[in-house]
């Protein structure tokens, strides 16, 4: 039910298009109308003799192929009366002729529309119109001879002719002139116009195909309506009407076929691809053809191949839009009808059917459906824009959401490392406070609370705990890069003790030295190591000296050799508890420790890798 | 070190809360022919009364006090050109650079034994300035150039090539005589160029407040 109402619509519309096609030409009225006469052949160099008596009677609209005529030229002659005086101001009007047309007047030429001979020019689509110069006229019978000369395919046309006042002519002539001329030029334009427009819209979006065929039918089209306005052609006959017939098929199939299942979201197929080159097969197999066999193929074989393959796209649409009833696909079925109809109309003339003088419509109805289809791919194409800025600016919604939840989870991670690593932080320095400055004064207390109490002892350790307790503080201020600064304030801290003990302090520290990062634990673990030295050195030593040296034995080492010159003799060797210290805290820096009794005194030398990761 | 006994006996005042420190800073004091106590108070307010009518020639001031901080007294003390030590007990840039900002000549160890608690104190009334290479890192940092996007509208004072030379090895951990033999420089005038550092710390005006205290801020983390 519904297809057949489907069908019934667009049977209404073929109707309409039909009728309009079928409507009478404008023709001027008040005006003398030959509507016959007698024709004569000859041939091109041979002299005319005309016996009107004896000639054969044409009617006008003259097709020479209703009456089997071939040939390239034919002579129409009549007579017609004029009024007493003559008139003058009168004009000839031929609406149609194929190809072109030479008028005399009483045996004087008045006109022709160009080159008479080969390569002759064609005015199948323009009037023809020669103004009667004054006098020529007679009152009375004048005679009208009309040499029509035909093309390399010898089929020629005479429409009706129309002699009359020049202000009565000559307005149909312009009328004639403007519709089958000037508009078919115009939309020639346009029709370039819109191929360039879609055509870039074809550069912009490569994946949907639909715009580079369209373009490239326009296009096709738009140089074969070159053969309906283009009078004096540059090429040779056979050539510019081969381009003709093959810019028809080329059209038909790429903008009929190809364009259409691009448009309707078909794939390509390799049958497309053989159909393809079978068409450029047959298309130059088509010129190799002798005339007249060339244009008997092309009028009666090639022309209604052209017709079948355009109403592929046309079975196409309709398909398609029974499946979907979208609005827009009703407009391009409709123009693709009448587009057809109009196509069937112009078959109908290349057979003589419908008389040639209405001429062909095709053209006309080209501009409807590529302005449709044309505007259609626009809107397409913005909706894509749009669609395209849509998915965009989702895009970059979903990009900033997703952004700011990552933001917001470094935040999160960033805060806990940093919770983390403080509390690592702080635990090291509960761990160190309580290993030093801890010790130290639950040392003190305990000796307090002996029964007899060496204050001095006290004393001693008291002074410890500050002494652990300042090293804990210069650890924790400075900066990765800052050895020596670091050992800057210890020796800040330990000369006045030396100096006080009488024990001069050799400082051997060059500002050029490499030194390792080390974090405030590391810091404090190699100010303990030293100061542990200083206080051995000081409690247990007779050293009047101690040397305290940097260098880099290698690239990559940092040599720390402090040293007193101290009897060694005098020195405990065995491992108390403070060389026990000194060798945990050795390995906890990840450094390598010696510690010698030599006869100039005791070195203690640390050896520490210059490119470990600081312990922060 | 070289310490020249003063031409007369030096009066010294105590700004501390300790009184066990109190003590044994009075006996030390006392116990040296060229110094004597003259006050001692263990709160701001009653030593800012005193000091309105009264200049001892040395202060011995604690920073930590229950009523204040001892920052206010060094201040007026240094306006009545007091020379001022501040009491420390880590020698830290952060309790000793604001004593020194205020005025503060030099800073004293509050674990000291007698001897050199009376060292110091001549030292600094000889007009030496005490330092150890944290402070004089930190002072470098202090007077480095602002950042090349920060517009400095007022006038900051800056470090000269030599002053910069003479913090950097003694940030390095080098001695004054180790600094004056590097620079060719003797220590006496090795020990002005710490003086005169030390009354750069003092600030000329309130924008450049706002610029030395947001670096102090930066510097200090």
């Amino acid at each position: 039910m519904k297809l057949a109402k489907l069908l019934a619509t667009y049977g209404v519309v073929i109707g309409i298009a039909i009728a309009a096609l079928l409507i009478p030409l404008d023709t001027p009225n008040h005006v003398i109308r030959i509507d016959s006469a007698g024709i004569a052949q000859s041939t091109p160099n041979s002299q005319l003799s005309i016996d009107i008596s004896a000639a054969q009677q044409r009617q006008l609209p003259d097709d020479w192929r209703r009456h089997q005529q071939r040939g390239t030229t034919l002579t129409y002659f009549t007579t017609f009366v004029t009024t007493n005086p003559a008139p003058v101001n009168w004009a000839v009007f031929i609406p149609s002729v194929r190809y072109n047309a030479r008028v005399k007047i009483n045996g004087q030429t008045i006109g022709d529309g160009g080159r008479m001979s080969a390569r002759v020019v064609r005015n199948m689509r323009h009037p023809l119109y020669f103004e009667i110069p004054p006098r020529l006229l007679h009152a009375g019978e004048n005679n009208l001879s009309i040499e029509v000369k035909s093309g390399l395919d010898e089929i020629g046309y005479l429409s009706k002719v129309y002699l009359g006042v020049i202000s009565e002519i000559r307005p149909y002539y312009e009328r004639h002139l403007f519709y089958r001329v000037t508009v078919f030029k115009a939309i020639t334009v346009a029709l370039f116009s819109m191929a360039i427009l879609v055509g870039m819209l074809a550069l912009i979006r490569r994946v949907d195909r639909e715009y580079f065929w369209f373009t490239l039918a326009t296009t096709i089209w738009g140089f074969h309506s070159f053969s309906y306005f283009v009078v004096d052609i540059p090429v040779s006959e056979k050539l510019w009407d081969w381009l003709a017939f093959v810019t028809i098929a080329w059209f038909s199939y790429f903008g009929g076929v190809i364009f259409i299942r691009r448009f309707l979201k078909i794939d390509s197929s390799q049958r497309e691809r053989t159909t393809t080159w079978l068409l450029m097969a047959c298309s130059f197999a088509l010129y190799a053809l002798p005339v007249p066999r060339f244009y008997d193929v092309a009028y009666y074989a090639w022309h209604p191949l052209c017709q079948v393959i355009g109403s592929y796209g046309l079975i196409r649409m309709f398909v398609a839009v029974a499946r979907n009833r979208r609005f827009e696909l009703h407009i391009l079925l409709v123009s693709g009808t009448i587009l057809i109809t109009c196509a069937a109309h112009d078959l109908a003339v290349v057979f003589g059917i419908i008389d040639w003088g209405r001429g062909y419509t095709m053209h006309y109805s080209m501009a409807l459906v590529l302005f449709v289809f044309g505007t259609v791919l626009i809107r397409r194409f913005s909706a894509n824009l749009v669609e395209v800025e849509t998915m965009r600016d989702e895009l970059e919604i979903r990009v900033e959401k997703r952004r700011q939840e990552l933001e917001r989870t470094y935040e999160k991670l960033r805060e806990e490392e940093k919770h983390r690593v403080i509390a690592e932080e702080h635990e090291r320095i509960v761990r160190d406070m309580h290993d030093g400055v801890g010790g130290h004064l639950v040392s003190s207390l305990t000796l307090l609370r002996a029964d007899e109490a060496n204050i001095e002892l006290v004393e001693e350790t008291l002074q410890n705990a500050l002494v652990d307790l300042r090293l804990t503080v210069d650890s924790l201020d400075h900066g990765d890069d800052d050895l020596l600064l670091l050992l800057g304030m210890f020796r800040s801290r330990i000369e006045p003790t030396l100096n006080s003990r009488h024990i001069t302090l050799r400082w051997n520290v060059s500002a050029d030295i490499a030194a390792p990062k080390l974090g405030p634990g590391e810091s404090l673990s190699l100010l303990r190591v030293l100061q542990e030295f200083i206080t051995n050195t000081v409690k247990h030593s007779n050293a009047n000296a101690v040397t305290f040296s940097l260098e880099n034995a290698s690239a990559d080492t940092l040599t720390i050799t402090i040293q007193d010159n101290g009897d060694p003799l005098h020195r405990d060797r065995s491992k108390g508890r403070g060389m026990i210290n000194i060798q945990r805290r050795a390995s906890e820096l990840g450094g390598e420790l010696t510690h010698e009794f030599t006869p100039g005194g005791v070195v203690l030398r640390l050896v520490l890798g210059l490119h470990a990761q600081p312990d922060n | 070190m070289d310490v020249s006994t003063p031409a007369k006996q030096l009066g010294v005042a105590i700004l501390e809360d300790d009184t066990a420190l109190v003590s044994k800073l009075t006996h030390a004091i006392d116990s040296a022919p060229q110094l004597h106590v003259v006050a001692s108070f263990n709160d701001v307010h009653s030593c800012a009364n005193w000091l309105e009518a009264s200049a001892p020639e040395i202060f011995l001031v604690d920073l930590q006090l229950p009523d204040g901080s001892g920052v206010e007294i060094i201040r007026k003390a240094a306006e009545k050109n007091v020379a001022c030590i501040v009491l420390t007990a880590f020698a830290d840039e952060r309790s000793v650079v604001s004593a020194l900002q205020a005025g503060a000549t030099g800073y004293l160890l509050k674990d000291s034994d007698d001897p050199q608690i009376v060292e110091s104190i001549i030292l600094v009334a000889n007009g030496e300035s005490p330092i150890n290479p944290k402070i004089a890192n930190f002072v470098l940092k202090y007077f480095a150039p602002p950042p090349p996007d920060t517009s400095v509208e007022y006038e900051v004072a800056h470090l000269s090539a030599r002053e910069k030379d003479v913090l950097t090895l003694i940030a390095q951990g080098r001695s004054y005589s180790e600094v004056g033999n590097r620079l060719q420089l003797s220590i006496n005038t090795v020990r002005s160029h710490i003086r005169r550092i030390y009354q750069k710390l003092d600030v000329n005006s309130s924008g450049e407040a706002v610029y030395r205290a947001t670096r102090q801020q930066l510097i200090s983390g």
